[in-house]
């Protein structure tokens, strides 16, 4: 028992003596190919001891690697090319020391060494590179240039989720975008694989993961509710986590029985899963939220005449420190009125949030504020603004948000905003619009959110009362 | 002693004497200059970026205008917080936490497990549990579970994002309320809001940044420290106004000093401060002369904007407002004017929330049951009046205690107490917030059966904090303060943006 446990403890050297023969042996060969120079030639006796060195811990390198292998939680296929050509490469290294000290083959061509140390650098590159894909994974080395083969997620269409594999489409995915790095073809920590039925079935190292109908007896899933910080939280550490809905999902596929080849209807579903369930549909009606501030680029506003603005009293402030898109506020200067707003003309590349909340601007400052056609945000409230300035807004094609509370604004000036594409919200608390015309609206309007405001809480008899003793 | 060895003495330190008289001025200057200039190298190298740290993300601080408005890292969602704590530490199990299993525990002896190895304020040896003393139903389309104790609330729901799950560390009010607002329990760190308006200066040129705000009758327990400025440049410590009397003191001039003679004095004072910029250079002057005209403006905006009296009847009822008395709902009201006029933070304190049973005054039954009342109506306003200004997707609201509340009845000295209380917990409650680019109508995290502590979703303190900067604008991880040689967080070494409730 303790040899065998002596043999694995060796073993773990494994990892730090093979970049011995590494090293050691690419020098003997550098050492080699140089000495054929005149100028390197007192290299020569350099490389007979380099290459013994070299040769002994590659022998090193083979015996404690043979015990970490047998170990275990290796890729069989990667493993068993890892470690013949380990062994390649040991002997290999023992042939052309005893070549290049002439005590065989001296009657083979002198070329031999040469092309010895040729293919034991091609050896060496490629054993390493199977011993580094056994320990850090498959495409390891290629993650950073091929992000895109390896990091990016698998996500399946589905267009109604009732008619979806409850496994196949929905279980799976999360286990391959979350688990499959250490629990698949290429590695099996613990013993465990996670790509198969088969697999999942018979469980890792420390027994079964899983209990169909019982997640809180099934590893895979106990284990992802652990304090995050501790060993036996999986994914570990750093790794990608599974989010709350990808949690619940497995929860609740575990529960229903765990079944590989259900479709979702068939499996029972209960108030708390039937949102996780509808959002993994592809077509659900939620439309993609479009950023408020636009991707492009934009070149950056000129300092001197956002210095100008800010002389006037404007806040003008970029929208991130390093986006030349600018958020301007008049909110310093209540008693502002349509010339300031024209001083933002040459700002219209770069203006997407605009604020002019409060201040004394009138339609006739709509003119400018038309042309500002990247906005995204924009807040009229409590302006003397009508319907003809409203109106001449129709050019803000990216308007996501508009604010017009306690502006004269009616029906009749707002509709004729309809058909901005990016409209999200408008916001008409105060405005003139009477509450009557709320079908008008959501024709005009129909994937616009219209708060009217106005909200009432009613009175309750606690708003007005303490409770003085205890009730029995 | 022997006399050789007095000799030696004396000649040992005569000859330090003469030693010294070498040093002469000159020396000492220039020893000065070089340690100085070492200093400065090590300023240098590091202002250098030479370690190529590419994601540093440098707040200017222009000491001449420090409240100017900067951008965030990135696009925020919200563009100013409401913070409402409620000082003391609510109940979450008589609130938001519906735990029905409790209800059958009642009166029966707590199980050692969830006392063995813990320590807690007032209780000792083995409590009884305590049933919820509330009625909980399923609110909403979200299905929040919320208490009869707050009728409004309940309505608005579905605008919530419950954190179910808070674990703090700190298990007394005045330390736990500094982890909550400064990231640490012990004194000396900025408060979020300090953070926010260094971040992020302020939107009016004519207010203040950070602006707190007490009712309850008292400070909370931290004292002034829950909203300072920490190591920050004191220009971004929270201002506290009262809500009755002047908002400021001292705002209004002195009897016989007209705004124009204000106006001239100030002048002549920055004057003086100008002229001794220009000979010494020290940017702490020019500091000083932003406080002094900042003040000046103050002088007149703050009075009108600390002024709930002009808003229409129909808010006042809406609120529930007691003009000229201190209440929370007055409160609530000035933080929606004060963010609709770019204020950047606003921090609310309501004290009296320590319900811990022992007398009618701090009882679960009665005084609970009233501060529930006290901040039911206003909050609820404060957030549809958000919503209906169109300022609710831009102002992330905060509300919570400091701690959670245990679900045993408090023992304190052992004794059977006449009313129902909870002592304090620190190991599991819940937060809610709303607004600021947050999902609506959710809900994160779980607690076991009892609601004792966490069983899915445990945030921190930190957390939170990392959330609230991430919706201004901000990584928590680069957005830093250097300060003693190292850069400071505000979330330290710790801290995560709770995702799940982004949306």
């Amino acid at each position: 028992m303790i040899l065998l446990s002596l043999s694995g403890f060796l073993g773990r050297f494994h990892p730090v003596v093979v970049h011995l023969p590494i090293g050691i042996l690419l020098l003997a060969v550098l050492l080699h190919w140089l000495s054929r120079k005149p100028q390197f030639n007192n290299l020569q006796p350099a490389v007979s001891i380099t290459l013994l060195l070299g040769a002994l811990t590659a022998i090193l390198s083979c015996i404690s690697g043979w015990l970490l292998g047998e170990g275990g939680d290796y890729d069989p296929d990667i493993l068993n090319r890892h470690r013949w050509m380990g062994i390649g490469v040991a002997i290999i290294a023992i042939v052309y020391y005893l070549n290049f000290t002439q005590k065989v083959g001296q009657k083979l061509p002198a070329a031999l060494p040469y092309i010895l140390s040729v293919l034991l650098f091609l050896l060496i590159t490629i054993t390493g590179h199977l011993g580094g894909t056994l320990t850090h994974g498959e495409g390891y080395l290629t993650q950073e240039i091929s992000q895109s083969a390896t990091t990016e997620t698998v996500k399946k269409i589905i267009p109604d989720v009732q008619q979806a594999a409850a496994y196949g489409d929905i279980i799976q995915p999360v286990l391959q975008n979350k688990c499959y790095s250490c629990h698949s073809s290429s590695k099996q920590k613990g013993n465990l694989r996670l790509d198969t039925k088969a697999f999942i079935e018979k469980g890792g190292k420390k027994g079964k993961v899983l209990v169909p109908g019982k997640s809180e007896e099934s590893e895979m899933y106990k284990r992802l509710l652990i304090d995050p910080l501790e060993k036996e939280h999986m994914p570990p550490k750093g790794k990608p986590q599974l989010t709350e809905a990808e949690i619940n999902l497995l929860h609740w596929w575990i529960n229903t029985g765990a079944s590989f080849d259900q479709k979702v209807k068939d499996l029972p579903q209960d108030v708390k899963i039937k949102p996780a369930l509808i959002a993994l549909q592809s077509n659900s009606n939620t439309p993609a939220v479009k950023p408020d501030v636009p991707e492009a680029p934009v070149d950056a506003a000129s300092a001197e005449l956002i210095g100008r603005l800010k002389q006037k009293g404007i806040t003008v402030v970029p929208v991130a420190s390093e986006s030349n898109y600018l958020s301007v506020n008049f909110i310093s200067i209540p008693m502002s009125g349509d010339s300031a707003v024209q001083l933002l003309e040459p700002l219209a590349p770069q203006i997407v949030w605009l604020k002019l909340g409060d201040t004394r601007v009138t339609d006739a400052a709509m003119n400018t504020v038309a042309k500002l056609t990247n906005l995204t945000r924009l807040s009229l409230d409590h302006t003397n603004i009508t319907d003809k300035g409203i109106a001449q807004l129709k050019t803000l094609s990216k308007l996501q948000y508009l604010n017009i509370v306690g502006t004269a604004i009616s029906t009749a000036g707002l509709t004729a905003l309809k058909g901005m594409p990016d409209l999200q919200i408008i916001y008409i608390y105060q405005s003139k619009i009477a509450t009557a015309d709320s079908s008008i609206l959501k024709k005009a309007f129909p994937k616009v959110t219209i708060d009217t405001g106005g909200y009432i809480l009613p009175i309750l008899e606690g708003d007005t009362s303490i409770v003085k003793k205890k009730e029995n | 002693m022997t006399k050789k060895e007095l000799n030696n003495q004396r000649l040992f330190s005569e000859a330090n004497h003469e030693a010294l008289h070498f040093v002469t001025r000159r020396h000492f200057l220039r020893d000065s200059v070089s340690g100085l200039g070492a200093m400065a190298l090590g300023s240098l190298l590091a202002g250098c970026d030479w370690l190529g740290s590419k994601d540093k993300a440098a707040i200017a601080f222009d000491s001449a205008n420090p409240l100017a408005g900067k951008p965030p890292l990135f696009p925020g969602k919200a563009r100013s917080v409401i913070y409402l704590h409620m000082a003391g530490a609510p109940s979450q199990l008589e609130l938001f936490d519906y735990k029905p299993d409790l209800i059958k525990l009642d009166g029966q002896d707590c199980p050692q497990s969830l006392l063995e190895g813990k320590r807690f304020a007032f209780i000792r040896g083995v409590p009884k549990m305590l049933g919820p003393y509330a009625h909980f139903e399923q609110r909403g389309e979200s299905g929040a579970w919320i208490s009869d104790h707050l009728p409004h609330l309940i309505t608005v729901a579905d605008e919530l994002s419950f954190l179910k799950a808070v674990k703090t560390d700190q298990f007394n009010h005045a330390p736990a309320q500094l982890l909550m607002h400064t990231g640490s329990a012990r004194l000396g760190r900025p408060s979020i809001g300090a953070w926010a308006s260094y971040g992020l200066g302020t939107e009016n040129s004519n207010l203040p940044a950070f602006v707190v705000l007490t009712s309850g009758g008292r400070n909370p327990d931290a004292g002034k420290s829950v909203w300072g400025s920490g190591f920050l440049p004191s220009v971004y410590q929270g201002v506290q106004c009262r809500s009755e009397g002047d908002p400021v003191l001292f705002i209004n001039n002195p009897e016989g000093i007209s705004k124009d003679m204000r106006k001239a004095s100030i002048d002549a004072i920055n004057a003086v401060n100008h002229q001794s910029y220009r000979e010494f250079k020290d940017p702490e002057i020019l500091s000083r002369i932003s406080q002094y005209e900042m003040a000046y403006k103050m002088q007149m905006s703050v009075p009108e904007a600390m002024d709930i009296s002009d808003e229409p009847e129909y808010i006042h009822k809406m609120y529930g407002t007691q003009p000229g008395k201190e209440s929370f709902a007055n409160n609530a009201l000035l933080a929606r004017k004060l963010v609709e006029k770019g204020v950047r933070y606003v921090q609310l304190f309501d004290w009296g929330w320590d319900s811990h049973g022992t007398s009618a005054g701090d009882s679960l039954e009665i005084a609970f049951v009233n501060k529930c009342r006290s901040v039911d109506r206003a909050t609820t306003a404060l957030l549809l009046d958000l919503k209906q200004r169109g300022l609710l997707d831009e102002t992330l609201v905060v509300w919570g205690g400091e701690f959670g509340r245990t679900p045993m009845q408090e023992n304190r000295e052992g004794k059977v107490q006449a009313y129902k209380g909870r002592d304090h917990h620190a190991e599991a409650f819940t937060i809610w917030m709303a607004g600021g680019g947050l999902k609506k109508g959710s809900s994160y995290g779980e607690t076991d059966p009892v609601g004792y502590s966490a069983i899915s979703g445990q945030v921190s303190p930190f957390d939170i904090q990392a959330t609230i900067l991430n919706q201004l604008g901000f990584n928590h991880e680069t957005f830093t303060y250097e300060f003693q040689g190292r850069h400071f967080r505000l979330t330290d070494v710790a801290g995560r943006v709770i995702n799940e409730i982004i949306a």
